[in-house]
């Protein structure tokens, strides 16, 4: 009987299409499975068209809560529909069983259904209802990536990590023939860009008036067709766009298209224009240029484009750029000439953004290669950093001495309540000094994937997590990476 | 304009139901929590209660936030 592998993806339409790669890697590694994929109902479409995939599963949620709408919710019957959804999962009694979500949702979701694999990564639950992290990528992400955090992997490199599978250039694919979907829409024109003006959240989009100027500014200059693109809840920003526009107008698409012809859409397109939205995933996958305008509330290393030739726009507010400048490199990019802005390209579809990296963060970004990669220990000379680890070093031996005497004595409430807050410090250090960040982040998060054992079990992980934590501590403060240039024979950055 | 009034509102009473919901699956969860230890039944309320919560956020909060905490 062939191999049955569940992956959940439980996130949204742009989490979906980042998770194509991983699934054909997947493939690719355990040709002889089946693999099923879990989303929800509502993004079930972002499936369409992903050959490897043996059966799709539909999260049906509306008919899980039906019951609940009511002045007295009716729990017991959402609880039918839910463990009847879960039972028929459980009985395909799947060897492999993947969460690419990271919601708490998916992680009680997986704990229902993980019963019996023999392989379970990402997120799930302990019998005792605590996070599960059972595997280093997980673990990674939950400690160090999003807004704010020194990651600089991107989200589908990190998917393949939990998935423990390697990618490659042909992985990032839509399905043979082109423009599959194309024929459903009453759209002739071969010569377009598309533009999306929304996202699921407006801080990671421009303002309406923004795209109107970007519009109306590449419609002036370039004779091809722009279609705009969106959901229906973006009709009313679109119509108006249209409307308002120069002497050419946009055509406008949105509200009108299925995921599938806004696939055909985006594969047949010269250009897709937007912010951090699935149209940008899309266009990863189709191999289409995006120009991504890539702004604070977004991180463009972990969910920019990777279609080679795109080109990022990173700006601190829409207002450090002007649509002028905006057009002008969409135009650029369709005329094939180089950068007028500092844009950041995407050279391939691997390791999309290696000579782009922010500057910011460099050393925390080489402190988390070092403690999760392997990669040797950075120098530091800053005199902030060093303190800041002096007393993260003072606090972690507190809880080494805490740990003995709660070895002697399990029910030492003093030690427990010290071992509380040396927590607590650490957390404040690590907000003071964000550069010490990554490892404070690090030490919670394996803390956290201790599970339920003896107590005595439990102390020993404990303070086996402590101690690993000295020994970074200890690579800075004996002051051979602090000194760094006079240790010329360290193994350092 | 009157279907967006009628959108709205619809979608408010759905708001209304959905912490009513999530009120009282709190409460069952922490009244079995203090008399039983963690197992099939507050777990499957802990799913339950989860959904619903994502439901009231209604996407705006980021999807891959899951928190947990140690022993």
């Amino acid at each position: 009987m062939a191999k049955k592998i569940l992956v959940l993806q439980l996130a949204r339409l742009g989490d979906i299409y980042q998770t194509w790669p991983v699934l054909r890697a997947l493939k690719r590694k355990f040709p002889e499975s089946e693999i099923h994929l879990l989303t929800r109902r509502s993004f079930a479409a972002a499936a369409t068209g992903l050959e490897v995939i043996s059966r799709h599963w539909a999260l049906d949620t509306q008919s899980i809560i039906a019951p609940l709408i009511d002045e007295i919710p009716k729990i017991d019957e959402s609880l039918v529909v839910l463990e009847r959804f879960c039972q028929s999962i459980k009985a395909e009694q799947f060897n492999q069983v993947i969460n690419l979500s990271f919601s708490p949702f998916s992680s009680y979701l997986m704990s229902q259904i993980e019963a019996g694999a023999d392989r379970v990564r990402g997120y799930t639950r302990y019998t005792d209802g605590y996070l599960r992290i059972p595997d280093d990528g997980s673990a990674y992400f939950y400690a160090q990536v999003g807004v704010g955090k020194f990651n600089r992997l991107h989200v589908t490199d990190l998917f393949a990590h939990v998935a423990d599978v390697e990618l490659q250039d042909d992985d990032w694919v839509f399905p043979q023939p082109p423009k599959f979907e194309r024929e459903g829409l009453a759209f002739e024109s071969t010569d377009y860009a598309v533009l999306h003006i929304g996202a699921s959240d407006m801080t990671k989009t421009l303002s309406a008036s923004k795209w109107l100027s970007i519009a109306r500014g590449f419609l002036g200059a370039w004779p091809g067709d722009l279609v705009l693109v969106g959901s229906p809840g973006e009709m009313q920003i679109a119509e108006h766009i249209a409307a308002v526009s120069g002497e050419r107008k946009p055509i406008n698409l949105t509200g009108k298209t299925t995921l599938p012809q806004l696939v055909g859409l985006i594969q047949g397109a010269k250009l897709v224009i937007g912010g951090d939205s699935a149209p940008v995933q899309i266009a990863s996958l189709t191999g289409t240029p995006v120009l991504n305008i890539s702004l604070p509330s977004v991180s463009f290393w972990e969910t920019g484009p990777r279609s080679t030739g795109s080109r990022i726009l990173r700006v601190a507010s829409e207002a450090e750029i002007s649509a002028e400048e905006i057009t002008g490199e969409a135009l650029a990019m369709l005329g094939g000439r180089i950068s007028a802005y500092p844009a950041i390209r995407v050279l391939g579809r691997l390791f999309p953004y290696l000579e782009a990296r922010p500057q910011a963060g460099e050393f925390e970004w080489a402190l988390l290669r070092a403690i999760y990669m392997g990669e040797p220990f950075p120098l530091s000379k800053d005199a902030v950093f060093a303190k800041a680890l002096g007393q993260l070093s003072e606090v972690n031996q507190l809880a080494i001495q805490q740990i003995a005497s709660l070895r002697k004595n399990p029910k030492n409430t003093a030690a427990s309540s010290i071992l509380d807050r040396v927590d607590e410090v650490m957390d404040h250090v690590a907000r003071i000094v964000v550069s010490a960040e990554p490892i404070v982040c690090w030490f919670k998060t394996e803390k956290i994937r201790i599970g339920p054992a003896l107590m005595a079990t439990v102390i020993q992980q404990t303070e086996n997590i402590h101690i690993k934590l000295q020994e970074i501590l200890d690579l800075y403060l004996d002051s051979k990476l602090q000194k760094g240039a006079e240790h010329d024979d360290l193994n350092v950055e | 304009m009157n279907k967006n009034i009628d959108k709205s509102e619809s979608e408010h009473a759905l708001q209304h139901f959905l912490m009513l919901a999530a009120a009282q699956l709190r409460s069952q969860i922490m009244r079995k929590e203090k008399n039983q230890i963690y197992g099939e039944e507050i777990a499957k309320l802990r799913l339950l209660e989860e959904l619903v919560k994502e439901q009231i956020s209604d996407g705006k909060k980021d999807p891959r936030s899951a928190t947990g905490s140690s022993r």
